[in-house]
């Protein structure tokens, strides 16, 4: 990723691309015909106008041939504009990209798989849209079938496979796409554990053994730790910081660390209503420290303020934690605490404060959306992923083991063991 | 190598065309930035992903008739029992009124139907077909005209078993074929391509309108029941002639020309004028670049609406 080098080893050139999107308030752009044809005969245009919203703003850098490069960034950060744009879906606003190979994109696994037809019409009608042509399908068909393990059904309709198997093949399809440039959209986050390692080894076996160039979008930053060799770090459309993933991806955890985990509301933007609104919500450490760093064996504390203005309901508040990949951890009200459980509220402000036991969640990263709800099924309050932690793998839960830990938790169970034949075993 | 922080701030720069450029050796180079200027329709990029074109094409046939019990029978069935419905509204119920060159009604209509099906399903599908495929336009780039031309297939496969029928019809009717067969590719051709090219405005219009889906049919109706497909043209009743601008109407409505040509070719009736083909040639012409066209100038919104 330094301009340095000869223009004959850049895969991708990105300069000054951007992209904006006009967002209409009230109606200000037509979205049926009947608006289209009574608007110009309407007076009153108060109260409308078109906001234009920047996906991308000026994003320029280059990915030499052969680099894995990650691009992470939080959600709406435009990692997914960017793919887009690179993979000719979308248009930019301005800038340029050059992409100096054949490109092969996989936005979402499975695009145009279509439900009625088998595993092997679906293998030759994906190829083509991925951009193979009959031949070369032909040629890698049976490579395709083994990498997915669904040589039994392949005569049978997709639409009775089961999803693991449908992402299998989806995936088989694509990694055999034999492009110089391979772009990926968090293909990743789905299909069971085995086969995502399966895939990542095809992935690095695609960009050490080919000399083949990877972008691919993760919010795993074990992902990109494990398979890039640089990143993009996108922030709010424009570039945050290029450079070695290590670098970039630590960049990124530490910017989690400073701002997200604590927010602060005042009484006239407090979310909610005129019978509750939402305060403050935080994340906390054992001793009682607003922090977004945490390592496995400490309990996170989640604590949330909240005023109540009206009197006699009772007043819920609720955690719903997600993972990187966007999966519910657990969405959690209290239902231990009896006598807070059922209370009718009076008016006032209130604190309440829940601990998440520690070891639970594996490591990562975990954002926190706090809601409150009145009377169990009314929600008053809900601000998406307001705050963020980050679980750092201090080595337990291992003993030993180096390689990655599979699973959403790493929990810690008592095992209990006994030798029942002591001695030689026959 | 060391860590590189950009700010944010720069200006935004204006660019040219988008295009594939090839470069000297094999490298293929590709340049992604905005379009400016008039679009161009390219169709030799559509040519460039024809496989893709086949197998949109193929895989539209291959649907149509999974997991019914009756399958290919449907596409002979079809034809034969819309025929069917026609001919005893107009040649039974309305006895007398409509005429049919003396050719029997049932044989006349069917004929008419295999043209205006044509017609009818050339619209419907190329409409269809943005909204139908949103999820790929969305996440996959190809020349975003190859969905409303692999069409064609599906239109093609239903007028060549139409056609088969028909052949077997005429043999039990004993009404021969006549020179005028040689006329038939043209006639298609004509049909499809101004019909396709209406539907490109109407899949372009129906990204962002999705009111195309409702008054589209009810406009492909009433087109139907204003042109000749189940009755002569020749002949209409003396009620309706009295209207000089219904028989205007009927003069002017393309559908006429369309279905009279292929009548003519498949029958031997009456032959459209001459002028009547050459003004609906340069109309279809006109119609399908231009209907080309806005769908091309539409294209680069669509993954952003759909």
């Amino acid at each position: 990723m330094s301009s340095s080098e000869s223009s004959s080893d850049v895969a991708i050139r990105v300069e000054g691309l951007s992209k904006s999107y006009s967002i209409s308030h009230n109606g200000a752009q037509p979205d049926s015909l009947r608006e289209l044809l009574v608007k110009p005969f309407q007076r009153s245009t108060e109260g409308r106008s078109i906001e234009t919203f920047w996906a991308l703003k000026n994003v320029s850098f280059e990915v030499e041939r052969g680099d894995v490069v990650g691009v992470i960034g939080r959600n709406g950060a435009g990692k997914s504009t960017l793919l887009k744009i690179l993979s000719r879906v979308a248009e930019p606003t301005a800038g340029r990209a050059s992409l100096h190979g054949r490109v092969g994109s996989l936005l979402e696994v499975g695009t145009g798989f279509h439900p009625e037809l088998t595993g092997r019409e679906n293998v030759y009608l994906n190829g083509a849209i991925l951009g193979m042509g009959r031949k070369e399908i032909d040629s890698q068909f049976d490579s395709i079938v083994d990498f997915s393990g669904v040589e039994k059904f392949l005569d049978t309709p997709v639409k009775r496979y089961s999803s693991g198997m449908y992402v299998r093949l989806a995936f088989a399809v694509a990694a055999h796409l034999e492009s110089e440039i391979l772009i990926l959209d968090e293909v990743l986050a789905v299909g069971d554990s085995t086969f995502q390692k399966k895939c990542l080894g095809k992935i690095q076996d695609v960009a050490s053994n080919g000399g083949r160039t990877v972008l691919f979008v993760s919010h795993s930053m074990n992902s990109v730790l494990q398979l890039c060799n640089k990143a993009v770090y996108l922030q709010n459309g424009t570039v945050r910081a290029t450079g070695p993933a290590a670098e970039v991806a630590g960049l990124y955890i530490n910017d989690g660390m400073t701002n997200m985990s604590e927010r602060i509301w005042s009484a006239e933007d407090a979310p909610g209503n005129e019978m509750a609104r939402l305060l403050a919500v935080r994340v906390m450490n054992a001793k009682g420290e607003v922090s977004g760093d945490f390592t496995m064996t400490e309990p996170v504390i989640l604590e949330m303020e909240f005023a109540v203005y009206e009197a006699g309901h009772t007043i819920a508040p609720v955690f719903h934690v997600f993972n990187e990949q966007g999966i519910c951890m657990f969405s959690k009200g209290n239902t231990e605490n009896k006598a807070w459980l059922d209370r009718h509220y009076e008016k006032g402000v209130y604190r309440a404060r829940c601990v998440i036991p520690a070891p639970l969640f594996n490591d990562g990263g975990y954002n926190v959306t706090p809601i409150i709800v009145r009377d169990y099924n009314h929600i008053l309050a809900n601000v998406t992923e307001a705050i963020h932690f980050e679980l750092h793998d201090d080595g337990s839960g291992r003993a030993g083991y180096t390689g990655p830990m599979m699973g959403v938790l790493r929990p810690a169970f008592d095992w209990d063991f006994e030798e029942i034949s002591a001695g030689i075993v026959k | 190598m060391s860590i590189v922080e950009k700010k944010s701030a720069g200006e935004v720069r204006p660019v040219s065309t988008d295009t594939s450029v090839p470069q000297s050796g094999s490298q293929r180079v590709t340049v992604i930035e905005p379009r400016s200027g008039l679009a161009t329709i390219n169709l030799s990029e559509v040519w460039a992903f024809r496989d893709l074109l086949f197998t949109f094409a193929i895989r539209d046939v291959k649907l149509r008739y999974r997991q019914t019990a009756l399958g290919v029978i449907w596409v002979v069935m079809q034809p034969i029992l819309s025929a069917l419905i026609f001919n005893i509204i107009f040649g039974m119920v309305g006895k007398g009124r409509f005429t049919y060159d003396g050719y029997p009604p049932f044989i006349f209509i069917f004929v008419g139907q295999m043209a205006w099906s044509v017609i009818n399903s050339s619209i419907t599908r190329t409409t269809g077909s943005l909204i139908g495929n949103a999820n790929l336009v969305s996440k996959i780039y190809f020349p975003r005209l190859v969905l409303p031309l692999s069409n064609i297939g599906s239109v093609a496969i239903d007028f060549g078993v139409s056609f088969a029928v028909l052949l077997i019809l005429l043999v039990l009717y004993h009404i021969p074929l006549t020179i005028w067969i040689v006329t038939l590719p043209f006639f298609l051709l004509l049909t499809t391509f101004a019909a396709i090219g209406f539907g490109l405005y109407m899949a372009a219009l129906m990204v962002s309108y999705r009111d195309i889906a409702y008054v589209l049919p009810i406009f492909l109706q009433l087109l139907m029941y204003a042109s000749p497909v189940n009755f002569s043209s020749t002949g209409l009743p003396e009620d309706i002639k009295k209207h000089a601008w219904a028989l205007l109407f009927f003069q002017l409505n393309p559908v006429t020309t369309l279905v009279n040509g292929m009548r003519w070719s498949l029958l031997g009736t009456n032959p459209p004028s001459l002028i009547s083909v050459a003004v609906m040639t340069a109309f279809a012409v006109v119609l399908f670049y231009g209907g080309a066209f806005f769908f091309r100038t539409q294209e680069t919104r669509f993954a952003d609406v759909i």
